[in-house]
């Protein structure tokens, strides 16, 4: 459960979620964009990413350089994306504190193959 | 300016838009490449030049990714160590593709596979995962209804169903 005023454990379709990027291999400078690589699940079969609701740029971007911290890693871009993108992917974002605001993009099928597809669905991608 | 193949027409842009003579009849849907007058150097850049180039570029990305990827947990969320096995694979795929085929960017995936993806417009998009033990894993969406996604052993030829799927992206 969300400790925060004004955040509350259900997730709106229209509620953005960030993705914090600590690979240049993620992102194209050239084509301002970040690539679809950068939302494919961690070996634990899920997307880390954090709710932004309420939040100014600033403290948006706060939470990355927090995590990047913790992972000892730079900070090299964010992807912005709706619940409701994700839905259309056929996944999930599910709330998963602590940290604070942290979620998960869960519903990723087993078979990498099929993981291309869902790509393919929705590609999350927004830069 | 000189080319292999195709015609060449010359316009202005108004707006952000390229506005070409009258009677520059194109169908809908065509794909065109711009070349700014003034980025045009001795004389002009053939088209052999042209998708040198981007074959080149295409090379130095894939091994930027892989050298940045070379250590587990590059990503930052656990990924594994990019597979040399992918990238020697990868440079052979490139090796082999054809030039119109121009690879739009090149990442890597956090099971350390080396994965190309092409784009032609919004939404219209293809991409390749190249895996350690040769199979190449596509999918691509080219329109809201049209999908495709499957996997493919790679024996040194792009497989015609990757080159088909590459097509229908470029056409």
């Amino acid at each position: 459960m969300s400790d925060e005023p004004g955040v509350v454990d259900q997730i709106a379709a229209e509620e953005i979620v960030a993705r914090y990027i600590f690979s240049s291999a993620h992102f194209s400078r050239d084509n301002n964009r970040v690539k679809h690589n950068a939302f494919m699940p961690a070996p634990d079969g899920k997307t880390s990413v954090f709710r932004t609701k309420g939040l100014e740029g600033a403290a948006v971007w706060e939470i990355g350089e927090e995590v990047a911290k913790g992972r000892n890693q730079p900070l090299h871009a964010r992807a912005d994306i709706t619940a409701e993108e994700v839905a259309l992917a056929t996944l999930k974002v599910a709330l998963s504190e602590p940290p604070p605001r942290h979620c998960n993009i869960e519903g990723w099928p087993e078979d990498f193959a099929l993981n291309h597809a869902h790509y393919a669905k929705g590609h999350p991608s927004k830069a | 300016m000189r080319y292999e193949t195709g015609v060449s027409y010359k316009g202005t842009v108004r707006n952000g838009v390229v506005v070409l003579p009258p009677e520059v009849k194109l169908p809908d849907g065509a794909a065109v490449e711009i070349i700014p007058e003034g980025a045009k150097t001795g004389g002009g850049v053939s088209m052999t030049e042209a998708r040198h180039s981007e074959s080149q570029r295409a090379l130095n990305s894939l091994e930027a990714v892989f050298s940045e990827g070379r250590v587990p947990g590059w990503d930052g969320y656990g990924g594994r160590a990019a597979s040399y096995e992918s990238y020697l694979a990868a440079k052979r795929f490139l090796g082999v593709l054809p030039g119109e085929f121009h690879v739009l960017e090149i990442a890597l995936d956090p099971d350390g596979e080396i994965s190309l993806e092409w784009r032609a417009g919004a939404g219209s998009t293809f991409s390749v995962s190249v895996g350690a033990s040769g199979e190449l894993t596509y999918a691509g969406k080219f329109s809201s209804t049209t999908k495709t996604h499957g996997t493919e052993p790679f024996t040194g030829e792009i497989p015609n169903v990757i080159l088909g799927n590459l097509r229908r992206l470029v056409v």
